[in-house]
């Protein structure tokens, strides 16, 4: 079989594009959940230790959040 | 005279912190002073560290392992998909190096003039915070074994109490002698307290 064929998933009719679209957007839906829980952790442990540098590290942990639900929603729609 | 008498720290990143400013804890009393704040030395850090350089380099690698092999991504995929794919990438590097960095911030040790308090945070939803009064410890023995711990200064640090959790220990804490040091002395001052007074 030629390797673009099987690249192509042409025995199950399946776009390769397709699988590792849902590959990507299964990993990204995880991180973003990840991200999520570090943001709450950060929260806690500024909470537990306040420094003043806490503030900058929960913008940073928010940031973090966005920018795996922005890049999950941008895969969605134009990958 | 306290080891540490007159120091005062402003680095908020320092794994050594004698009196560190604008540093308080959750639980801290009225008129309670932090002594000594302590986080793993930062050769710890490395590992993490050479991890996300490798990281960072692996989209590199792996285009030219496919250039190699003959395969050209540009033919398989357009190039929104390849920009979207290695900001993927470099955000789950960063989210690596992120994490790292926020356990080893948060893991912190300290040393007040009432107790000693460990801030735990092992994995990302695990938090323990173990407290022992300075009148309850009974022995302390810092240790510093290998090459590096030798070589950079750095090593554990036990100390043996009468509480409920009876050994917290000051894992890869820089210093070690003079942490024990500043231990043995608070201990002391304290024991040369009333019973109830914060001084």
């Amino acid at each position: 079989m030629p390797f673009e064929s099987f690249l192509a998933f042409d025995f199950l009719n399946i776009s390769a594009i397709f699988v590792f679209k849902a590959f990507l957007l299964l990993f990204l839906i995880f991180y973003s959940v990840f991200a999520l829980i570090l943001f709450r952790q950060v929260q806690l442990m500024a909470k537990a230790i306040p420094t003043f540098i806490s503030p900058f590290l929960k913008f940073v942990a928010i940031i973090h959040v966005g920018v795996a639900v922005a890049l999950l929603f941008v895969i969605i729609q134009l990958f | 005279m306290p080891h540490t008498s007159g120091l005062v720290n402003n680095n908020p990143f320092a794994m050594f912190a004698p009196h560190p400013v604008g540093v308080t804890f959750e639980g801290q009393e009225a008129g309670e002073e932090i002594i000594l704040l302590l986080r793993q030395h930062v050769i710890t850090l490395v590992p993490a560290f050479i991890i996300t350089i490798f990281f960072m380099l692996i989209p590199f690698i792996v285009s030219s392992i496919l250039l190699v092999v003959g395969i050209n991504l540009s033919d398989l995929l357009t190039s929104a998909q390849i920009f979207l794919i290695t900001v993927f990438w470099y955000l789950f590097v960063f989210g690596y190096a992120f994490y790292r960095l926020l356990f080893w911030y948060f893991n912190v040790y300290l040393l007040t003039n009432e107790r000693i308090v460990d801030f735990d945070f092992r994995g990302i939803l695990h938090k323990e915070i173990s407290y022992a009064g300075l009148g309850q410890i009974e022995d302390v023995s810092p240790k510093m074994i290998g090459f590096f711990g030798t070589f950079f200064n750095f090593g554990n640090v036990f100390i043996q109490t009468a509480g409920a959790k009876n050994e917290f220990e000051f894992e890869k804490v820089a210093k070690p002698d003079d942490v024990a040091q500043e231990i043995s002395e608070q201990v002391r001052a304290e024991q040369g307290e009333a019973p109830g007074v914060v001084a």
